[in-house]
């Protein structure tokens, strides 16, 4: 128990060190931005910046969003493992569970799922001090697992308009100024950058899901592999419609998770200003 | 006496134009009788009511019409391609940019008009609006399954009309999202490629929709 632990204090150590190393703390730096243009570019880049900039306008700050991909011919080969193991694994799967359980039923599984995942959020929430919102994510917790019958339903939203404050370890560190790092796309998993990877491994010590893995692997799997299966299933359609309205499906997956995290802690930013 | 009113007239002449000018242009006249937020509500409802619509034997084909002439008037179709291709936008020419916004029109109407068939009584509901000068941000979302997704549309004025050039759902951009994939694409495939492509994809989207109409 003692040589796992260690083993798992020296993995987060080495992967906080790559983190802090790729990401350059927010700056575009060596590999987290673009790379430097020669000296006979720079007007060229100038006009066509003037150029952006008037097509953007009020919007200017959001455009251009990208990130730094030196793995993209692995990360593309496992976009194609995950692609293939959702129409030939998940989606059968979720399309019978979805034909057996009513859709509200398994709405209230999401949310029990969700409402298991409150540490995450709480702490989180707690790391970037916005302590009101930890404060609802308490009280969503609370009112959730006792009128909501152990977090099936969700009458903290419904009666009493306690919304949802969604905060992650990546979300954290992108809050403190951490960039994203390089991007993954992994197996099962699917999109991620370093950051949030990193993240997400924090994270699973604060899962009562990772918990369950860390003393039985199995029970772990089983259950996450139960939650994909329940959650997929009320999304059935989303992907597809995704590939259908996509050129690039790898790219264009890549560009909306960097802009949906973005817009993620840009949001729990505003959020923090309000309060 | 002639000679004294005429001096006069001229100033008082001047003063009224001036006026008139200002009222005429005077930005929250305008905007106050139409907001942008109004607009796009009035033309999404319009759109539920055809879709709620339930006359017994009529076909989606004209619910569809419908709907894409809606759509269509709502938005700024040229501004949107522009946006999309960005820096390589300026070396088309003017020909090749009239295609483009044809061809991606098409894209997107093949692509998103018959989803809406699947529409089920999801409740959209307008939140807010930032207006600045002739552009602006309006906010909605739409509940499914439970579950809020925010819409925000950013729209240009033109000649009294909120246009839409640009959809951010879940905070995703579609047309940062294109912009990317057809980077890529112009660099490998070159401009050609991407026209080639676009062309596939309408044929590939209508295949499929005639393919739904045989079922």
């Amino acid at each position: 128990m003692v040589i796992k632990d260690m083993v798992h204090a020296r993995l987060i150590a080495v992967l906080v060190f790559l983190l802090v190393l790729v990401s350059g703390w927010g700056n575009p730096g060596w590999l987290g931005g673009h790379l430097q243009s020669p000296a006979w570019a720079a007007e060229e880049e100038m006009a066509d910046d003037a150029f952006l900039d008037e097509l953007d306008g009020l919007d200017e700050q959001e455009s251009g969003i990208e990130v730094s991909d030196p793995l993209e011919p692995v990360n593309r080969f496992f976009f194609h493992f995950n692609d293939k193991l959702y129409f030939w694994a998940l989606k059968p799967a979720a399309r019978a569970y979805g034909a057996v359980l009513p859709q509200d039923f398994r709405i209230c599984i999401r949310n029990a799922f969700h409402n298991l995942l409150f540490p995450v959020r709480f702490v989180n929430n707690v790391l970037q001090g916005k302590f009101k919102n930890a404060g609802i994510e308490a009280s969503r917790f609370v009112i959730n697992t006792t009128a909501g019958v152990a977090g099936f339903g969700d009458p903290a939203k419904d009666v009493f308009d306690l919304e949802i404050k969604e905060e992650d370890l990546g979300q954290t560190f992108g809050y403190w100024g951490i960039g994203n790092g390089i991007y993954f796309c992994w197996p099962v998993l699917g999109p991620s950058t370093m950051r949030d990877t990193v993240g997400l491994f924090g994270d699973s010590y604060l899962s009562p899901l990772g918990w369950v893995m860390q003393s039985d692997l199995d029970d772990g799997l089983a259950l996450s592999g139960g939650q994909q299966v329940n959650n997929t299933s009320l999304v059935i359609g989303d992907y597809e419609a995704f590939l259908q309205s996509s050129f690039d499906p790898y790219i264009s997956l890549r560009d909306a998770y960097i802009q949906y995290r973005q817009s993620k802690i840009k949001d729990s930013n505003q959020n923090n200003k309000i309060y | 006496m002639e000679k004294i009113t005429k001096p006069q007239s001229v100033p008082l002449l001047l003063a009224c134009l001036l006026t008139i000018f200002v009222l005429l242009n005077d930005p929250v006249r305008c905007h106050a009788v139409n907001e942008p937020i109004e607009q796009l509500q009035d033309s999404v409802n319009r759109i539920v009511e055809i879709l709620r619509r339930d006359i017994p034997g009529e076909q989606w084909v004209i619910k569809k019409e419908e709907i894409v002439s809606i759509v269509k008037s709502r938005f700024a179709a040229d501004e949107l391609a522009q946006r999309v291709l960005a820096l390589n936008w300026r070396a088309r020419t003017d020909q090749e940019k009239e295609q483009f916004i044809s061809l991606f029109s098409q894209v997107l109407e093949t692509t998103y008009i018959n989803r809406l068939k699947s529409y089920s009584d999801e409740q959209v509901s307008f939140k807010k609006q930032i207006v600045n000068g002739d552009k602006a941000i309006v906010y909605s979302e739409i509940l499914k399954n439970n579950q809020e997704i925010p819409i925000v549309y950013r729209v240009k004025e033109d000649t009294g009309q909120w246009l839409i050039y640009d959809i951010i759902i879940e905070g995703v951009s579609l047309v940062q999202n294109y912009r990317q994939q057809f980077e890529g694409i112009i660099n490998k495939e070159g401009y050609d490629g991407l026209v080639r492509r676009m062309e596939e994809k309408i044929e590939e989207n209508k295949q499929k929709d005639r393919e739904e109409k045989e079922q």
